[in-house]
């Protein structure tokens, strides 16, 4: 055990000296998640609106509170200006996404860049502005009513929701199931850069025949069986540090809601690791160039990520369906589950694949490790 | 007492038979040369003893182990100095030598004596804390052996060692293999380098196409082929009547001129029949420029024993 542990520790100070490992699997997971997290989960975030109100106190008074209501505060994020011209610069320099300055009752509209933002921002104006015409009317009209009477008589003209924003990745998007974008590719990415750490392990006894080391391992009063098992524990044991780093960052800078079942996270990433390890071993016995076992790993890695809608979220019942084949699939559905709030005993059957999955590897791989680990 | 036994051993790939019925013998304390071209069977021999290939027939014993029954027992008697470099490029050339003395076994204190002794031993003791990247040829090599002598095995192989290096590096290393023995270690040492075998060993093997074609001290060896010195002689010029009358000797088993002016003949009993061609030489007008008695070197060895000069292999 002293020796195969030996053989880990060497593993793992390899791995981590390497740049390239570094970057591709610590740095390239954590800035997918940034970039498709944040692209798709942009649409959601308030519009950022410049205001300028001058003239009717009653008007400029209602525009102001109706922005600072909690109605208003999913769809606009405010600046109050001083004129019109400071709303205008807004828009111009980006700081803004809309303009609109209320001037002695007249209602003016600045659109900005994005056609998405300006319809959100109009939807919600022009609901507001219309409430404010009819309350005018109301009080001209019936000018007994109290305001009371005339805020139920509002709310039964329709829903208080101006506008439903149904852009693909906001939170209860029917495509994300229930998670935002940041918390469904941090899972794809997390299982897709686990499963390339297998890859790393593969190359990494492919580099060790090619370099000779290996053969100096073969000289060494060390067995097979703790050579093997000491460099698959190192690569096991880099994977969950790996998982563990992209976990605690995108928590702590992305803000990334993991739920609090940990333990079972750690528990889904072990399987994973170990079903990526055996699997190198497997690919191992096969394949001795560095560039055939990169091909193949990164095709399956990649067509699996793809099939279980790591990339792109809905694909359709057809691909949903060969998806169930892959093990990013079941270690997606265990994470999320998680990640809503579940823990991992409500996952028994998926996990229960998930090892079902790494035990078939695992077997295949003591059928093939002599071959893996032959000289020539 | 044999530390090294070789017992009727083949190995086989496929059709080709690499190693063909080995016997011999290594006693403790030698440095034994073995000595051949590529593709003559020595780095698969080498690799039999060291426990990498597994044997096809034959016995291979090491300090009265068996490489077959216990391959772990002779693996930490033995220092394996591949011929392709063998260190990690990820780790310093301290943390090099000591990851392989804790496979060794080495712990604690006796470790870290160790492996400074063997950094010392190669000269790397001011580069421990560099990556071999940073290494030329030569310290890599000295790296590669550092990383198989420093838990004092009985037996230290190496595996053409001096291949691409320059020449202080390989002076450098001939000297520690002297040391190394001298220490107590007993070396096998493969080459095709014959120089290089003959200056250092103290028995030398030949091998081609599988097989010991001879084996012993480098006198022995010559004894054996039956080989004898050369005279080389160099004149101001060179006449075809006096070539004649020398090649007619009855005492010229051998005769070669050479660039016009040198001749290179065998002639037995020198001693006595020199005069009678330093005499052809003044009668025909000649004048003796230079007069070289050549040894019988390994290269005419491998020569006699193989009908082929040891470069032809390489």
């Amino acid at each position: 055990m002293r020796l195969a542990l030996l053989m880990a520790w060497n593993e793992v100070v390899q791995l981590i000296r390497s740049r390239t490992v570094l970057l591709m699997l610590l740095g390239l997971p954590l800035l997918l998640i940034f970039l498709l997290g944040n692209t798709l989960e942009s649409d959601s975030k308030p519009v950022k609106l410049s205001v300028f109100a001058e003239g009717s106190e009653s008007i400029v008074e209602k525009f102001k509170i109706y922005l600072t209501s909690s109605d208003a505060e999913s769809h606009f994020d405010p600046l109050f200006r001083e004129d019109e011209e400071t709303v205008k610069e807004d828009l111009r320099s980006g700081k803004s996404d809309y303009g609109v300055v209320v001037l002695d009752g007249a209602v003016r509209y600045y659109p900005g860049k994005f056609i998405e933002r300006n319809l959100i921002a109009e939807s919600v104006l022009n609901r507001l502005v219309s409430e404010m015409k009819l309350r005018h009317s109301a009080n001209a009209v019936l000018p007994q009513l109290s305001d009371e009477q005339l805020n139920a008589a509002i709310s039964s003209t329709g829903s208080r929701d101006f506008v439903q924003i149904g852009n693909l990745v906001a939170r209860n998007s029917a495509d994300f199931n229930n998670f935002s974008a940041l918390q469904y590719y941090s899972v794809a990415y997390l299982i897709m850069f686990l499963l390339y750490s297998g890859m790393t392990a593969a190359i990494s006894l492919a580099e060790e025949r090619k370099d000779g080391t290996l053969l100096r391992l073969y000289a060494m009063p060390i067995s097979l069986n703790a050579m093997l098992f000491g460099k698959l524990l190192g690569a096991t044991f880099f994977a969950l540090i790996q998982a563990a780093i992209i976990v605690v960052f995108t928590k702590s800078v992305y803000g990334v809601d993991w739920g609090t079942d940990y333990a079972g996270i750690a528990a889904v990433c072990l399987l994973v690791s170990v079903a990526t390890v055996c699997f190198a071993v497997i690919i191992s016995s096969f394949l001795r160039s560095r560039r055939a076992i990169e091909s193949i790993f990164s095709l399956l890695v990649v067509s699996m990520t793809f099939l279980s809608g790591g990339m792109i979220a809905d694909l359709g019942p057809t691909v949903r369906k060969i998806g169930k084949f892959t093990l990013n699939h079941w270690a997606n559905e265990a994470i999320r589950t998680m990640m809503a709030g579940g823990a991992l005993r409500d996952n028994l059957q998926v996990i229960g694949i998930l090892g079902a999955i790494a035990a078939v590897l695992l077997a295949l791989s003591v059928l093939r490790f002599r071959k893996a680990v032959a000289l020539a | 007492m044999a530390l090294v036994e070789f017992k009727g051993v083949v190995k086989k790939y496929e059709t080709h038979i690499s190693v063909n019925h080995l016997n011999l013998n290594i006693a403790q304390g030698e440095i034994f040369g073995l000595l051949g071209p590529n593709g003559a069977g020595k780095s698969t021999t080498i690799h039999l003893l060291a426990g990498l290939l597994p044997l096809d027939s034959g016995e291979i014993m090491l300090d009265g182990y068996s490489t077959a029954k216990n391959p772990l027992e002779v693996k930490r008697r033995i220092g394996l100095v591949p011929q392709d470099l063998a260190i990690y490029e990820m780790l310093s050339a301290r943390e090099n030598v000591t990851f392989f003395g804790k496979l060794f076994g080495l712990k604690g204190t006796v470790l870290k004596e160790r492996v400074e002794e063997a950094l010392a031993f190669t000269g790397l003791q001011n580069y421990a804390k560099d990556r071999p990247g940073t290494f030329s040829g030569g310290m890599k090599r000295r790296l590669n052996i550092a990383c198989a002598i420093m838990h004092r095995p009985k037996l230290i192989i190496m595996d053409e060692p001096t291949v691409g290096i320059d020449p202080q590096s390989r002076n450098h290393i001939l000297e520690s293999v002297k040391k190394l023995n001298a220490m107590g270690s007993t070396i096998i040492y493969t080459s095709h380098y014959m120089e290089e075998v003959e200056a250092i060993s103290t028995k030398i093997g030949i091998m081609d196409q599988g097989k010991l074609v001879a084996h012993g001290t480098k006198e022995e060896l010559v004894q054996q082929a039956g080989l004898q010195e050369r005279l080389m002689i160099e004149t101001n010029k060179m006449t075809d009547d006096a070539a004649e009358e020398i090649r007619k000797h009855p005492r010229v088993s051998l005769f070669h001129i050479r660039e016009g002016t040198q001749l290179e003949l065998v002639l037995q009993e020198s001693q006595t029949y020199l005069q009678d061609i330093l005499f052809i030489l003044s009668k025909h007008s000649l004048k003796l420029q230079k007069l070289t008695r050549v040894e019988p070197d390994l290269e005419s060895l491998f020569l006699t024993l193989t009908g082929r000069t040891l470069r032809d292999g390489v």
